[in-house]
């Protein structure tokens, strides 16, 4: 009886210790997998940084100009104009193209296609 | 031979029939070998307290060095950014290279691999840090990613990386005085960086809070695109008039935010070391100049706003002045009797002078501090130089204070000042930094009456119409402003070949939104036969300016009834 008994508590304290062992080694586990998800996210951010400047070296205004003007053969731009800013209500409505009821077969001035402003 | 005894604990059980046990071993041995266990575990107790008295004692002399050089070098920066979220200074990790001479084997190796690798270095030096006994010397700092690799490939024990934050600007030159630049230890050296160094980055960084933490990017009321404008039209006007300087500021009349800041020549805060080059310096906040004939819009606006002068009066500007020994005339005088529009228009210094005498010397003294043009006007930047003022503020010192001679401030003052002038007579205090509506309201201090800014916006808009600014008008922005051109002194007298021009300007002039002021130091005749003065030279450049940034700016054209009709096509 206390043979068994004592045989249970040693299979007890060892699978006790096993559970623990196992527990810890996977916390440890997961404490690795953090560590390098934080190091993966931190070299992520760097490279963000990092291309957020190289766009902005390609983007600054005065290597545009540069290139527009080693480049304007071919591309044909021109300073804007003051005349060309308008507000949209400047802007006269489109004209309507209205079909005559009826269909078009009259002739003369009354058959040509009308325009309504 | 053991006798049948009572139980001693609950793990011996009574046995029925005592059994004769028979023990191989008798109970000395038992005891000796009780006592040789006893010592074997006291002996492993024994190492183990003295390893712990050994780690106690020795010293953290390595170790220490090593973290407090990864934290002063992994102090990050905040972004820079304009005011439309353009990044004009940013942190970039790179990799610097150290040693630690305790660990290293073979200092001729060492230095061999390295003196291959990084040519720059300097090899006694070099060799003389990896012979010192020392635990932590700095090799070569901010290498790039390619030599990194290459000194990582030659396996040598001892040298290893930190990672550093270098601080890179990349618009180069063109916001270089606002944004300022850092030294090595990325430590505010010049301009806003130096300005966030001191108002709470420092403080920040000694509390130990910023190593390699990403930081709220710090937002500045400059426009990349017109500070591009600015500074790429003042470096066509040196090159087309042959200056040796020039200056331009772009100010938002209704805020006071600076949206350009330009002077040239400048430098690239990438490059450190020509940030020490005298001639390099922020002329628009740090230089004082005697601005010269834009200074008749102060004595103009005091004159108009202290009522001893009306917009209808006349004065007499047939004969030069003389006043304590010297004579006060005009360039290219029209000798005749002109109107205070007219003496704007032509620019004329005897009229201005007598302008002056009518409103008193001591009402030019208490305009002038009201405009804040007589003490040092504070910026975020830390270069602001105090004005130059006559040692005697005598009759003499006013008449040639009230045409801009006798007194020397800065462009941004001048500025200012203008701005003021112009907007209604709120006088603002000038930022680098977004200001909001409200502190606008807090901040703005009345100098003038509305009725006398508006009669300057009309003198303003008079000169580009008909006087010396027709080259800054800009058809569709209805541009306003004065020219100057003052005589630079030499030894003590003028000199009459080298001027320091100017023009002064707002736009759109029926209610200004932005002054804009260039300063061209010493232009030459375009060509020869013309002149120099600032209509012909300082003025096309800001009308160059307002015609390409306006529409940047969000400045509508407006042409009156009667323009040309606007083509479209559908």
């Amino acid at each position: 009886m206390v043979r068994t008994l004592n045989i249970l508590f040693i299979l007890a304290v060892v699978i006790g210790a096993a559970t623990v062992y196992d527990m810890k080694l996977a916390a440890t586990k997961s404490a690795e997998k953090v560590a390098e998800l934080k190091r993966q996210i931190e070299e992520e951010r760097d490279a963000i940084r990092h291309l957020k400047a190289e766009w902005s070296l390609l983007n600054q205004p005065d290597r545009l100009q540069s290139l527009v003007e080693r480049y304007n053969d071919y591309l044909l731009l021109e300073p804007l104009d003051v005349k060309q800013i308008v507000t949209p209500e400047e802007l006269p409505a489109r004209p309507v193209m209205l079909e005559p009821i009826g269909g078009s077969q009259m002739g003369g001035y009354a058959g040509s296609p009308s325009v309504v402003q | 031979m053991t006798i049948t005894s009572e139980p001693a604990s609950f793990l011996q059980v009574r046995r029925a029939q005592p059994r004769v046990s028979r023990s191989s071993v008798s109970s000395s041995a038992v005891k000796s070998r009780v006592y040789v266990a006893m010592l074997a575990f006291a002996c492993v107790y024994v190492a183990i307290a003295g390893r712990l008295v050994m780690l106690a004692q020795m010293e953290e002399e390595p170790s220490r060095a090593w973290i407090s050089a990864q934290d002063s070098v992994a102090a990050s920066r905040p972004d820079l950014l304009d005011r439309n979220g353009e990044i004009l200074a940013t942190d970039i990790k790179t990799a610097s290279l150290y040693a630690e001479p305790r660990k290293i084997i073979d200092v001729d190796e060492a230095v061999e691999g390295l003196i291959r690798i990084v040519p720059d270095l300097d090899r006694s030096l070099v060799r003389r840090r990896l012979e010192s006994g020392a635990g932590f010397v700095w090799l070569k700092r901010e290498m790039t990613p390619q030599q990194a690799d290459r000194v990582h490939n030659l396996g040598l024990p001892g040298v290893g990386f930190l990672s550093e934050n270098q601080r890179f600007y990349p618009g180069g030159p063109t916001a270089g005085h606002i944004v300022g630049s850092v030294n090595v230890d990325n430590q505010g050296l010049a301009g806003i960086e130096k300005y966030i160094d001191d108002a709470w980055l420092s403080d920040l960084r000694s509390l130990g809070f910023t190593a390699d933490r990403t930081m709220e990017p710090v937002r500045l009321s400059v426009d990349l695109r017109v500070q591009h404008v600015v500074r790429d039209e003042l470096a066509k006007a040196m090159e087309r008039y042959r200056a040796i300087a020039a200056a331009g500021i772009v100010l938002d009349a209704k805020t006071g935010e600076v949206v350009a800041m330009s002077s040239l020549p400048d430098y690239d805060p990438n490059n450190r070391s020509q940030a020490l080059e005298k001639d390099r310096l922020n002329r628009a906040t740090g230089g004082v100049f005697e601005m010269g004939s834009v200074f008749k819009t102060f004595t103009t606006a005091m004159a108009l706003d202290s009522g001893a002068v009306s917009i209808n009066d006349s004065f007499d500007a047939t004969r030069p002045i003389r006043a304590g020994g010297r004579t006060i005339s005009d360039f290219h005088g029209k000798h005749r009797i002109l109107s205070v529009p007219e003496i704007f228009i032509y620019s004329s210094n005897i009229g201005t002078a007598k302008m002056m005498l009518a409103t008193g010397i001591a009402r030019q003294q208490d305009f002038l501090k009201r405009l804040h043009l007589t003490d040092r006007l504070q910026t975020e930047l830390p270069e602001n130089a105090a004005p130059l003022l006559p040692q005697k503020w005598n009759e003499l010192a006013a008449m040639t204070i009230s045409f801009g001679h006798g007194i020397s401030v800065t462009p941004m003052q001048t500025a200012v000042a203008t701005a003021a002038l112009v907007n209604g007579g709120t006088l603002l205090p000038p930022t680098f930094l977004p200001r909001s509506q409200e502190e606008v309201q807090s901040l703005g201090k009345q100098v003038i009456s509305p009725e006398t800014s508006r009669m300057m916006r009309y003198l303003f808009r008079l000169n580009v119409l008909s006087g010396s600014g027709r080259r800054a008008d800009v058809p569709g922005y209805t541009v306003g402003g004065k020219t100057g051109t003052a005589e630079k002194i030499e030894n003590g007298r003028y000199v009459s070949n080298k001027r320091r021009n100017s023009f002064l300007s707002a736009f759109p002039m029926d209610d200004p939104r932005y002054v804009v002021l260039v300063v061209l130091d010493e232009p030459k005749p375009e060509k020869e036969g013309i002149g120099a003065t600032a209509g012909l030279n300082a003025a096309p450049v800001v009308g160059s300016i307002v015609r390409r940034s306006a529409p940047m700016l969000g400045v509508m054209p407006r042409f009156g009834k009667g323009d040309e009709p606007i083509e479209i096509s559908y």
